[in-house]
């Protein structure tokens, strides 16, 4: 069974390709063949976290179809087990990908054969993200713990919940459901999604319930990336907290990553940073983040292990 | 999403039925942090308009379940509304059953400071083996109740009440075993031990 795992944050430089690049390189050390997908149309760098400077092929190839299938674009890393389908040389266009293209690149996404998939996502709230976000019913969140990184990772939250709205109501009823959102009319709030399920649960309970339990099953997860000592060590759990609170969705806190200036090194040195400065917290916390994923099964039949609670946070007193 | 008028208290402050006055305390304190002004945790996700009607139902939820007599109405609503079982709110006999600790006094009176005569006691720059006694007995407390939570023996405990500080132990010792008889009325221990030990002898 492949796992596919899409990585994204809303805003850029939170991360993305880091935690991407150095998961994948953990992964496949343990033996586990991993496909990393650069799907930041537009500003794609995956290729060069991981130092592979040079590629003879990419996703362009596929959509221009020079190759048949997508796993031709795959090309082999240094490190065995990992493969890269690389963005880098994405034309303009790819940034405004057409709906059809999108479709492609799914259907063949999910004909691949590999044991973890990890996207990479672009920052900002396009469908193109929204879309490869949704490619799975679990997906990783990435924040650093300042306020427009969370604003705008709060902001992915909302549309890619909006989104799932309307692939569930079809697009009909969807547009329906927005005029009628307009017509009660509250000031900003009729495109948030609370109030979307409450209107549609108002006009029909039924479809309403439904919906709720489909957002429900959703698996998302949230990482904290660039974590430094002074940030609260509880920030991760209380914005999934928030989250499902707020929203009705369930969110599982990861945990943190920690901050460290070496990560400049590393990229710098287009070398992955889990294998140049293994030892240090973040690499720790890499490889921690990575044994979260390893255990989540989905199924649900093995849950992975929980991240700190809401009420450890509360016993831990949680005044910091 | 659940609007913010369907949640209940406890799911507001993240609290289950069963939640001590402890852990309300701190589940506010938590709360009222995450929802204020400065919170990174909640930034932009709400407006200013509902981050302030969250704040006024997080102090509305606190001071209702801070309360014993409050909390009991509300539990028998959302008991009724089948929100809540029955059974499962704090002081009922399964729950403290399943808590296994003894359900302890200073929480079931309308918190001891609403009580003039505990005010007094509380205000007092000095305090006696009597005024503990005092205190003790407005909370309708056996000395064996505390004995037995504190498992502080009762005869020492009878010493404390009566000053008898010839037969109390070393300061160091004293001023824990006051502070386990005042943690056992939900008290804040440490300034009351303090008045407690101006009286006693080096």
């Amino acid at each position: 069974m492949t796992h596919i795992w899409p990585i994204g944050g809303g805003k850029g430089g939170s991360g993305k390709s880091f935690l991407v690049g150095n998961l994948g390189v953990w992964l496949a050390k343990l033996g586990n063949k991993t496909l990393l997908l650069d799907a930041d149309f537009g500003g794609a760098n995956l290729h060069t976290m991981i130092g592979v400077p040079h590629q003879e092929k990419g996703l362009a190839d596929f959509l221009s179809k020079k190759v048949q299938t997508l796993d031709e674009t795959a090309i082999e890393t240094r490190i065995p087990n990992l493969f890269l389908i690389s963005g880098a040389d994405n034309n303009l266009e790819m940034a405004n990908m057409a709906y059809e293209q999108k479709m492609k690149i799914f259907r063949a996404i999910s004909k691949l054969s590999y044991d973890y998939i990890l996207l990479d996502l672009g920052a900002g709230t396009s469908f193109n993200t929204i879309d490869f976000f949704l490619i799975s019913d679990g997906g990783i969140f990435v924040t650093t713990p300042e306020p427009t990184s969370v604003e705008n990772v709060y902001r992915l939250i909302r549309s890619v919940y909006v989104r799932k709205i309307r692939q569930f109501l079809k697009a009909y009823h969807f547009r329906t459901l927005l005029e009628k959102a307009e017509e009660k009319g509250q000031g900003g709030d009729t495109h948030k999604p609370e109030y979307l399920i409450t209107l549609t649960k108002e006009l029909d309970p039924e479809k309403g319930k439904m919906v709720e339990e489909a957002l429900r099953a959703s698996q998302f997860k949230l990482v904290l990336n660039q974590f430094r000592k002074q940030d609260h060590p509880k920030m991760g759990v209380l914005i999934c907290r928030i989250v499902e609170k707020h929203l009705g969705l369930p969110m599982q806190f990861i945990g943190n990553i920690a901050h460290d200036d070496l990560v400049r090194d590393a990229v710098v040195q287009r070398v992955p940073f889990i294998e140049r400065y293994p030892h240090t917290q973040t690499a720790i916390d890499l490889k921690k983040f990575g044994q979260h994923i390893l255990y989540s099964r989905r199924n649900g039949e093995d849950p992975p292990p929980a991240a700190q609670s809401v009420e450890e946070v509360q016993a831990s007193g949680g005044e910091e | 999403m659940r609007p913010l008028a369907e949640l209940t208290y406890y799911e507001l402050l993240d609290l289950s039925p069963g939640a001590t006055p402890f852990e309300i305390r701190q589940a506010y304190k938590m709360a009222t942090g995450v929802y204020g002004e400065e919170s990174i945790v909640i930034y932009s996700f709400f407006s200013e308009e509902e981050r302030k009607e969250i704040l006024t139902r997080i102090d509305e939820a606190f001071a209702t379940l801070i309360n014993e007599k409050a909390r009991s109405a509300y539990d028998q609503l959302l008991i009724q509304k089948g929100i809540m079982k029955e059974g499962s709110q704090y002081g009922s006999p399964r729950e403290r059953l399943a808590v296994g600790g003894p359900n302890r006094p200073g929480a079931e009176k309308n918190g001891p400071a609403e009580n003039p005569v505990i005010r007094e006691i509380l205000c007092q720059e000095v305090l006696t083996g009597k005024d503990l006694k005092r205190l003790r007995s407005e909370l309708e407390v056996s000395l064996e109740q505390i004995a037995e939570w504190t498992k502080i023996r009762p005869g020492l405990l009878q010493c404390i009440e009566e000053d008898q500080f010839n037969q109390l132990p070393s300061r160091l010792h004293l001023r824990s075993f006051l502070k386990a008889y005042v943690q056992y009325f939900h008290l804040n221990p440490d300034p009351l031990v303090d008045r407690y030990m101006k009286r006693v002898p080096d």
